[in-house]
């Protein structure tokens, strides 16, 4: 989580739109310590405070003009993404029949070119991290993406630090191997010689998330 | 990306007058009002048509020229929201999807629910 709060670093007074659970506890951690500029919405027409407090009016098409503007940073999930960071939510398999039909492509098309995307995968596979998109829903690098900031998943953050913009490892969460998030990685992945290991939670932000953000602690169930 | 021409719009307002002129109360208006200039023929459902309306200019959405057809239809946006008239009804949503995965279930909603006209409708999902 404290991983997917560090995605909004520095982005100043732009609208996090965190899709799902664990980026939208990241996305209010963020609000409350480090980026305390961040616009946050409650998913239907009001600018909300990290506790759900209303400071302002963002419906709908409005969101469509922050977005035209640049002055957005999406977190999305993805089915497959490939090491360019195409991303798929919206089939598997044959176009024409696929096996699962899942979210369609929604807002990623545009996100992706607009401005800032991350993703968060919260569960690091070969099956994901694949060398082959069968529908390229969020565009890659390689396809004109705007800025592909980072990809948190469970084992590791990722980001497209280098020279051709693919991607690479940028930290290990605390207790993972080096070997393990390579081998959950279905393409080549850039390894830095010296990787980082990510950083945990202050313990200000511990006790932000049990009493505060997620008392029920509803983030274990998104991680079993 | 070329436009879309649209052959017609329904839309759904809190409330209308008799000219077509809509208004919303809820915190969102959506694209209503862009759905009915990219139409060829507009035409607007509400919860009530009321002789003036009231509140602030900004409510007031759609004017008659963007409006061919005006009705008056309660709880007309049902299973969806007309915030702040009614919200969402999710109980009977999570009916419609689980009938919507079986065929047969699907069969027993259908008649249950669609075969009828309006007023049967909002009978059924008033019981």
């Amino acid at each position: 989580m404290v991983a997917c709060a560090e995605a909004w670093r520095g982005d100043g007074a732009i609208l996090a739109s965190p899709m799902g659970l664990i980026p939208s506890l990241g996305a209010r951690l963020a609000r409350l310590t480090f980026a305390p500029d961040l616009l946050l919405t409650d998913g239907e027409a009001y600018l909300v405070d990290a506790d759900g407090g209303i400071e302002g009016w963002l419906p709908y098409a409005k969101v469509f003009t922050m977005l035209a503007a640049g002055r957005r940073h999406v977190m999305m999930g993805a089915a497959q993404i490939d090491r360019h960071g195409n991303q798929n939510i919206s089939a598997i398999g044959d176009w024409k029949r696929p096996k699962a039909q899942l979210l369609g492509v929604r807002g990623a098309p545009g996100n992706t070119v607009n401005h800032p995307v991350s993703y968060w995968i919260p569960r690091h596979s070969p099956r994901i991290f694949t060398d082959h998109v069968d529908m390229i829903c969020g565009v890659g690098y390689d396809r004109g993406a705007h800025e592909l900031r980072v990809v948190v998943t469970n084992l590791a953050v990722l980001d497209f630090g280098t020279p051709e913009r693919v991607m690479r490892l940028r930290s290990v969460h605390p207790g993972v191997e080096l070997a393990d998030v390579v081998a959950a990685t279905g393409f080549p992945l850039a390894v830095p010689d010296q990787v980082p290991v990510t950083r945990p939670p202050t313990d200000g932000e511990l006790g932000l998330i049990r009493t505060r953000l997620d008392p029920d602690g509803a983030r274990e169930r998104e991680l079993a | 990306m070329p436009t879309l021409r649209l052959d017609a719009a329904l839309v759904h307002m809190n409330r209308a007058d008799a000219a077509g002129n809509g208004q919303y109360l809820g915190p969102d208006p959506y694209f209503d009002d862009l759905f009915c200039l990219a139409a060829e023929r507009a035409y607007v459902s509400c919860e009530r048509i009321v002789a003036a309306l009231d509140g602030p200019p900004q409510t007031l959405l759609l004017n008659r020229g963007m409006v061919h057809g005006v009705t008056e239809t309660p709880n007309g946006a049902h299973f969806t929201s007309c915030v702040p008239d009614y919200g969402r009804d999710e109980a009977f949503q999570a009916r419609y999807a689980a009938a919507a995965a079986d065929p047969e279930a699907w069969q027993k909603f259908r008649a249950e629910y669609l075969d009828g006209d309006e007023a049967a409708y909002q009978k059924a999902v008033s019981t």
